[in-house]
């Protein structure tokens, strides 16, 4: 299975969309809470990272026996220095999103801590974020 | 523990009714959702000042059965239409964030 959804940037209306979808999908396969959670959360930072800092992108959502795969795709600007945006605390975002709790520059490293694998290519056409949840790992059983 | 319990002269009701049967276990208290989102245990309460669809959506993520808005800030139409379609209670109060926690905690409620 396979799914798409469309991220529109500075639409805080519509932000977190995907991951709700994909939140309902999970509770529905009666996936256990803790990886419920490891997904939501990566995918919830990766969606609103999109919102915030891109000028809109794309997502989608894989399930298959081995694994569950999301894939984050933007449109630029691009993250000029990926290694300083992994630190914990390290943000950009404006004032506006702070206002909506945003941006404390925990974005990137909650992904990584909540995924099994990630990995984050960019340059000014664009970002694309790839992460891996494997299926059968204890909190899955 | 259910969500009436933290039915008060201090708190009013925006969801539905029907949401206050829910039941949470524990509080979680942050004005950064990603931090709820990290940090949050499963079925806390959500106690913040962010009142934004992100914050029900935030909540949803987390299976968090009633989000307390402090400090006043208004809640949208929208936000309850939200919630009562995920069944999630909302609740305003005047009180800031540290005094839900202190009122809570006195009335034997943490």
């Amino acid at each position: 299975m396979v799914r798409e959804y469309q991220i529109i940037a500075r639409n805080y209306d519509l932000a977190g969309r995907a991951s709700s979808d994909i939140k309902r999908t999970l509770k529905a396969m009666n996936v256990p809470w803790s990886f419920q959670k490891r997904v939501c959360a990566a995918s919830y930072e990766a969606e609103i990272n999109v919102v915030i800092h891109s000028v809109g992108g794309y997502a989608t959502f894989e399930v298959n026996d081995q694994a569950i795969i999301l894939d984050f795709y933007d449109d630029g600007p691009g993250i000029p220095n990926i290694e300083l945006a992994m630190t914990e605390g390290f943000s950009t975002a404006s004032e506006l999103d702070h206002a909506n709790g945003f941006g404390a520059g925990m974005g990137l490293p909650n992904m990584k801590r909540s995924s099994d694998l990630m990995t984050v290519t960019s340059d000014h056409e664009g970002t694309h974020v790839h992460l891996v949840f494997l299926r059968g790992k204890a909190d899955e059983k | 523990m259910k969500n009436s319990a933290i039915m008060s002269s201090n708190y009013t009701l925006c969801s539905n009714h029907s949401t206050l049967n829910r039941e949470f276990h524990g509080v979680y208290a942050t004005d950064l959702l990603s931090a709820a989102i990290k940090h949050a245990e499963h079925q806390a309460a959500l106690i913040t000042l962010i009142s934004h669809d992100n914050t029900i959506a935030c909540a949803m993520m987390i299976d968090c059965p009633l989000v307390i808005i402090t400090s006043g800030r208004v809640v949208t139409q929208s936000m309850i239409e939200q919630a009562n379609q995920e069944n999630i209670c909302i609740l305003t109060t005047s009180l800031h964030t540290h005094e839900v926690i202190v009122d809570l905690f006195t009335r034997g409620l943490l």
